[in-house]
């Protein structure tokens, strides 16, 4: 360990306290107030079976004909459609800063396959009567209200107290002898705004103007405009000398699917067995150090995963102390540029936190002349940070 | 027109054929003009070797003791040796039409060896002695032999003795050898007769530092030619040798220090002497050292095992030149003009025909300083000045050794993690003696240089600090040498790789083959072969000698037992280093790069 290079210590330690700091901010985020809406899927439209519903992006549900459900959502334009493909039209409306809205959902057999209508409230209570709540299963995300059973038509049995609310807010409490209509969502809630025509749009940029108005709905896997990755990995020479270390890389958003990233990575042998930059084998100790930069880009298929891929290029610098036997031993240095390509998958733990299950990549590195190749492997945390 | 091309093409065609009919048929007379009488005799001189004086004689060996591989010389007429001399000043001359017009061997034999009429007397006279002839050379000068002890000493007039010398066994011919006298005109004499070899020129050292490939590359700017693509492709060195080597450890030794992958080629002359374990260093160092520098250049080794009477390093040697092995010969192997006697003559007919051919070849000049004679670990000098044999012909180059003057800005503190190199750049030299710059207690460590009492002033020998007469003398011209140097001090020694293992070695056994290698990239860059370097070094040196880098500090003086041969002042003998030329490195070290731009004229 007395081997151990002096000049890791200050950079793992500035690697800990970044991520404390990050993580630190990510923990520290605020609520915006929130309103009620309730979502209804008529028992006949045009699909008859589960279909899904996101809002803003997030899967929210997974609903059959027949279901509602509601969910706490702030006062302003949300988008809704039936898939998150890249491109696909959305279905945009203003929710009013009421305490209560409705919303009808309908799955259609053409673009933008989704209609969603506003209704009165009176509407609304006679539309969900007969209908079910959606399964609890099938509720994906935050804010989801789940009553506890079907809505009954006036005088039939009394909802009991939600035993199935996935979702912070409460479900609406029943007030016995009262009829079950009455648990509703008030039917005195204001109407929704005159102007609060749906629109459909696909425009990315509005998109994303209305993602950041609704910071409180940011989803699990939501992209963060900075992430921190640090990871233990190694470094491969094709079979001739393993490497071991770490690396830490931070990676400022761009878009949702690129950022930009800047690697830092110290890696050393940790036998005697190693080649010099010429890739004779031989004894002693070689130490990397690595910088580099470049464009990342990622995938997210779910509210979990993120796939990426990356290039990155930089300068490299290897340390070496060799002992050739026979009494000869040299210290050695090279400089050169590196030239890296690769991937990984990360999984979403918190919104702020994530687990790289795995980084590989390709290194090509030309040091003094001669050419190294090298196959990194590593795996860690990720701290994303607004 | 039509009629006209016809007629001058055919009268091309008639010139040529007669010219090729002057050639063949230009049989001059046999020079052997009587019948070959052994009762009429001549004695050859200086056929003996001298170390015989010095060791204790055990008596004759037994008569049906296989002499093998012997070697005899024959000699060119005096018109062809004119005309020969010719021929070679008019291949270094540009506006003559022979300037590098090189020979084959075939050609050279037909020029300038015995005629078939007297090659076959020679060989019907070695018959009658019951010898087997192995092989005639191409160029008619050498004939290969073999036989008994009591076959040789029948042919020759001598006798052959075991010696007991230094521990070790040795034979050799008693007396000077004797030919009839009819056979004189042709026989120059025979190499050897007995197993006193030449030395090599490297011994391991033990310095503190050692020059990767690159360090010497960046020192002498060889590193300019192979940013530029120069780095010996397409062209050859052949290696002198008398040990084969394990290539393993030629393709470690170029892993280890970032050369590319380029396997030496291995060529066994006769039984294959495997590993030598004194000679697979010189070996190994030559085949590393020449390819470190051209490192891309094809080394070829040639091997041959010694025998009883022919030293491997003679039979290599003569392969190289009669097969054409390749342009430029690298040969770390020597011995005091004054114990090779009668060889001299022969090594320098080899050489000779090299040049012809367009060969190139570089010689470590010694390592005994100015008393090649001595061993160069000999406490003092006692055999007097004298200069190494196989280096000093004209036809050869001789290269010396200096010492790198460093300090701690020479070098980087660490090293390339590449090339394992660490020199930022020129240092400055000195004349290599390990023996007085470190006060070592024994040992005669320096460069190899003096002057000849074989060889006279080539007509090219001429510049700033080249002699007007030999030292001590006012008529006297011979040969000096040497005429080129390069490190070879063990404060920075070469880095080999022998038998697995690394050493660091010093000598001008490394100079020569790293020469060699800048001699491959000189060939590349010219685009030809460019035989005896020598004219056109000593031109440059006078035209442009900011090409080479002066050592003017240092001498090639070694103690010297008081009252022994040249031990005038019974503290040392030799050469201090001079501006220009000197009897201690030459024209010292050179700018390689600057050398073979300037090189074609």
């Amino acid at each position: 360990m007395k081997d151990m290079p002096r000049t890791v210590s200050p950079l793992l330690l500035f690697a800990c306290l970044l991520a404390f700091l990050l993580s630190a901010s990510a923990l520290g985020q605020s609520t915006a107030p929130r309103v009620t809406v309730w979502l209804d899927r008529p028992a006949v439209d045009n699909f008859g079976f589960a279909m899904p519903l996101y809002v803003d992006g997030k899967k929210m549900v997974s609903w059959g004909p027949g279901q509602y459900f509601g969910i706490q959502l702030s006062p302003g334009l949300h988008a809704f459609s039936w898939t998150n493909a890249p491109g696909a039209r959305q279905v945009v409306l203003s929710i009013a800063a009421d305490a209560q809205s409705y919303l009808e959902v309908k799955y259609l057999s053409v673009a933008p396959f989704l209609a969603v209508s506003p209704l009165p409230a009176d509407n609304a209570l006679a539309a969900m009567t007969g209908l079910r709540p959606i399964d609890s299963n099938a509720a994906f995300g935050d804010g989801i209200i789940i009553p506890a059973q079907r809505l009954e038509i006036p005088g039939t049995a009394a909802l009991n107290e939600s035993e199935t609310s996935r979702a912070t807010a409460p479900a609406p409490k029943a007030v016995d002898p009262a009829p079950a209509i009455a648990i509703l969502p008030s039917a005195s809630a204001p109407r929704p705004p005159a102007n609060a025509a749906a629109t459909f749009t696909s425009d990315g940029e509005k998109l994303r103007e209305l993602r950041t108005t609704l910071e409180g709905e940011e989803g699990l896997n939501s992209p963060r405009p900075f992430e921190v990755f640090w990871a233990p990995g190694s470094i491969s020479r094709w079979g001739q000398m393993n490497l071991y270390g770490g690396e830490l890389e931070v990676a400022v958003k761009v878009t949702d699917h690129l950022s930009f990233i800047a690697d830092v990575g110290d890696h050393r042998s940790i036998n005697g067995a190693v080649t010099t930059g010429s890739g004779f084998l031989t004894s002693g100790r070689v130490e990397t150090l690595t910088y580099r930069f470049g464009p990342k880009f990622s995938i997210r298929p779910n509210e979990r995963l993120t796939i990426f891929g990356h290039a990155a290029a930089g300068r490299t610098r290897v340390k070496g102390k060799y002992d050739f036997g026979d009494g000869f031993t040299l210290d050695a240095l090279g400089n050169g540029l590196v030239i890296s390509g690769g991937g990984g998958v990360d999984l979403a733990v918190k919104k702020w936190l994530g687990i790289r299950v795995v980084q590989s990549e390709y290194s090509h590195n030309r040091i003094e002349g001669g050419t190294w190749h090298d196959l990194r492997v590593g795996s860690g945390l990720v701290f994303r940070v607004k | 027109m039509k009629i006209s091309i016809k007629i001058v093409v055919g009268l091309f065609l008639c010139c040529g054929l007669v010219g090729s009919l002057r050639v063949q048929s230009q049989t001059l007379p046999s020079r052997i003009t009587e019948s070959i009488d052994d009762d009429s005799i001549v004695l050859l001189q200086n056929t003996t070797d001298m170390r015989i004086g010095t060791a204790a004689d055990e008596g004759r060996v037994s008569p049906d003791l296989p002499m093998e591989r012997m070697l005899l010389m024959l000699r060119s007429s005096p018109e062809q040796e004119a005309a020969l001399e010719q021929l070679l000043a008019e291949q270094q001359d540009p506006s003559s039409p022979d300037y590098h017009h090189w020979l084959t061997p075939e050609e050279f034999g037909v020029r300038f060896g015995v005629s078939p009429q007297e090659l076959d007397a020679v060989v019907g006279w070695l018959a009658e002695h019951g010898f087997t002839v192995d092989s005639i050379a191409n160029s008619r000068r050498e004939i290969e032999f073999s036989g008994t002890a009591s076959q040789v000493e029948g042919a020759f007039h001598t006798e052959i003795h075991w010696y007991a010398s230094e521990g070790e066994a040795h034979i050799a011919n008693a007396a000077d050898l004797s030919i009839p006298m009819a056979l004189l005109p042709v026989i120059e004499g025979v190499v050897g007769l007995h197993d006193f070899h030449v030395q090599s020129m490297m011994t391991l050292a033990d310095g503190n530092h050692g020059l990767s490939p690159r360090d010497l590359a960046t020192i002498y700017n060889v590193t300019s030619f192979w940013s530029q693509g120069f780095d010996g492709k397409g062209q050859s060195i052949a290696i002198v040798g008398r040990s084969n080597i394990n290539v393993n450890d030629v393709r470690n030794f170029r892993a280890q220090f970032g050369l590319p992958a380029n396997d030496p080629q291995i060529i066994v002359n006769g039984p294959d002497p495997g590993i030598v374990n004194d000679d697979e260093g010189e070996a190994d160092l030559d085949v590393e050292w020449a390819g470190a520098v051209a490192k891309s250049a094809t080394i070829k080794l040639v091997v041959s095992k010694s025998t009883t009477t022919t030293d491997g390093v003679f039979l290599s040697a003569v392969y190289i030149v009669n097969n054409n092995v390749a342009p430029i010969v690298s040969v770390s192997f020597g011995m005091c003009e004054s114990a090779l006697g009668s060889v001299n003559a022969a090594i320098g007919s080899l050489w000779q025909q090299a040049a012809a051919q367009g060969m190139s070849v570089f010689v470590a000049s010694g390592d005994s300083g100015s008393a090649t004679c001595d061993s160069s670990q000999a406490v003092a000098a006692t055999g007097g000045l004298g200069v190494n044999g196989l280096a000093s012909t004209p036809y050869s180059v001789a290269v010396g050794g200096t010492r790198f003057d460093d300090n701690a800005a020479s070098w980087n503190r660490t090293n390339n993690i590449f090339s394992l190199s660490s020199a930022r750049g020129y240092i400055p030299e000195t004349v290599w003696n390990d023996r007085i710059d470190f006060r070592l207690p024994e040992g005669l460590w320096s460069s190899g240089g003096g002057v000849s009492v074989f060889w006279p002033k080539p007509s090219w020998q001429v510049g700033l600090g080249v002699p007007l007469a030999d030292p001590g003398t006012t008529a006297e011209h011979h040969r000096y040498l040497p005429d080129i140097s390069l490190s070879a001090s063990g404060h920075d020694g070469y880095v080999i790789r022998q038998g697995g293992h690394l050493h660091v070695v010093n000598g001008t056994s490394a100079s020569a083959p790293a020469f060699a290698g800048i001699m491959a990239i000189i060939n590349q860059m010219t685009g030809q072969a460019n035989g005896n370097p020598n004219p056109r070094l000593y031109a440059l040196a006078n035209q442009f000698p900011s090409i080479f880098h002066d050592i003017t500090t240092g001498s090639n003086a070694v103690p010297c037992v008081p009252g022994s041969v040249n031990c005038a002042n019974g503290l040392t003998i030799g050469y201090a280093a001079t501006p220009g030329f000197d009897l201690a490195t030459g024209w010292g070290s050179v700018d390689a790069y600057a050398l073979a731009h300037a090189w074609k004229p």
